[in-house]
């Protein structure tokens, strides 16, 4: 598969995986296209590699990492996100969704990846370490201690309640 | 599986339908992957050549995405979503860097003429970042929301594009510029310069352009679109030092035509004048107490 014919086919599934890590949907079309990009200077390299698209999906997440870490150490919002529903406005399943989709917003970049690549890609632990680089035991430490974030947020709590 | 789990799933499905499509980012990659490797040996000969004594700028062109305002941004496809029309704002200033504001301690003399472009979301300001890279060259321009690559830009990222033929790389930085109290009028350093990420309702985008022919920029200035000033009005500087009533007019996408000669002046006027509404182009005419009128 040539570069042309890979982006054509694949930019739309690395755009939704990365709207899933960022939140951002121009966050993720900018994340996207410096991984294609990246893949570009290297494509023989990704070409021959067994799986191409984990490649790429490995530049994605690694960019992922990166812009995460340079926007904790040199944003500083000065005001608190105003636009957040009151709770008593937030009933059904959207409500319940948005505010997973809130929460889940707040985890660490590892955390998050994590569970999206488990619940969205549905990969299983050892593509996951792969991926993100890491053993298999770190990938299970990060999901379970992603999931006691998500079981211990008061917005979310409830959700394991009877 | 726990509700948990289950609750996990089906956001993550259902915000994954929300994700924009991919056609958007495959024409950019296609159109600019073959320029940017042309770049990259184009950087790294200008770094040989700098190396060697011979200052020169950088020059980062990019084909693709070429935006210059409004229309562009009109065809973006989340134009529908309210916090992305609530985004669409530009401004544009021009004025011409004075000969003796030539450096900032610790910073380091801009190579090149240096432009920057800022994109105005809404009122959400952040604290200003600063950036101790550059001070700007004398004589270079500066501008402010002036031309944004399709309207989609990303916090520390840069981005390829193609202005009128030229080449060009456009990098989006966390920083607001020179601190006025190191002379350097250019950058709203100040509690209301906001920075950010188109897109992202209350962040701005700051674009800082590089390029080695000052026609360059001169051309990025002449296809500036000044949009939506309406709701501005020309504040109160008269009296004001020059550094001081810059500083403010800066900060509201209104300057002079130049600023130059008469760094140290008092203002005794502007037209239009103070509490009037700002011009269509966005530029405010300053007159100074000393020496030649700016602008006029």
């Amino acid at each position: 598969m040539d570069f042309t014919e890979f982006v054509r086919s694949r930019s739309a599934g690395l755009v939704r995986l990365a709207y899933l890590l960022t939140g951002d949907a121009h966050r993720a079309e900018d994340l996207v296209q410096e991984a294609l990009l990246r893949a570009h200077r290297r494509w023989r390299r990704v070409q021959a590699a067994d799986n191409p698209d984990a490649y790429v999906r490995t530049i994605l997440l690694h960019q992922y990492a990166s812009w995460r870490r340079r926007r904790s150490s040199s944003e500083l919002p000065v005001e608190q996100m105003g636009d957040r529903a009151a709770r008593a406005d937030l009933s059904g399943e959207h409500a319940e969704r948005d505010r997973m989709w809130r929460v889940l917003a707040t985890l660490p970049e590892r955390q998050r990846a994590v569970l999206v690549l488990r619940h969205y890609e549905h990969l299983d632990d050892a593509s996951i370490a792969r991926l993100i680089g890491c053993a298999e035991p770190t990938v299970r430490s990060l999901a379970f201690r992603a999931a006691a974030a998500l079981r211990t947020h008061p917005d979310l709590s409830r959700q394991e309640q009877p | 599986m726990s509700q948990l789990d289950d609750l996990l799933e089906r956001t993550l499905t259902e915000h994954a339908a929300r994700a924009p499509g991919g056609d958007g980012v495959a024409d950019r990659v296609l159109a600019s992957a073959p320029v940017r490797r042309w770049t990259r040996w184009g950087v790294t000969m200008l770094a040989g050549l700098a190396a060697a004594g011979v200052v020169v700028a950088a020059v980062l062109v990019l084909p693709g995405d070429r935006t210059s305002s409004g229309a562009d941004v009109a065809s973006d496809p989340t134009a529908g979503d309210p916090a992305t029309e609530q985004a669409v704002r530009y401004r544009g200033v021009q004025i011409t860097v004075p000969a003796d504001w030539t450096t900032w301690p610790g910073g380091e003399i801009c190579r090149g003429i240096h432009a920057t472009v800022l994109l105005q979301t809404s009122g959400r300001s952040m604290e200003p970042v600063q950036d101790d890279s550059c001070v700007l060259r004398p004589g270079s321009a500066w501008v402010q929301l002036l031309t944004v690559p399709s309207g989609r830009v990303g916090f520390g990222t840069e981005r390829d594009i193609v202005i009128d033929g030229a080449a060009a790389r456009v990098g989006v930085r966390s920083a607001t510029w020179c601190p006025p109290q190191a002379g350097c009028i250019a950058a709203p350093a100040r509690d209301d310069a906001r920075i950010g990420y188109l897109g992202v309702p209350g962040r701005d985008v700051s674009i800082q352009v590089y390029a080695s022919d000052p026609d360059f920029v001169r051309r990025i200035l002449a296809s500036a679109e000044l949009v939506d000033m309406s709701d501005v009005v020309v504040p109160d500087v008269v009296g004001m030092s020059w550094p001081e009533a810059a500083e403010k007019l800066v900060a509201l996408g209104l300057a002079p035509e130049r600023a130059g000669e008469d760094a140290g002046g008092l203002v005794t006027g502007t037209t239009p004048a103070p509490g009037e509404p700002a011009p269509a182009d966005g530029t405010v005419r300053v007159r100074l107490a000393r020496g030649s009128p700016v602008g006029e």
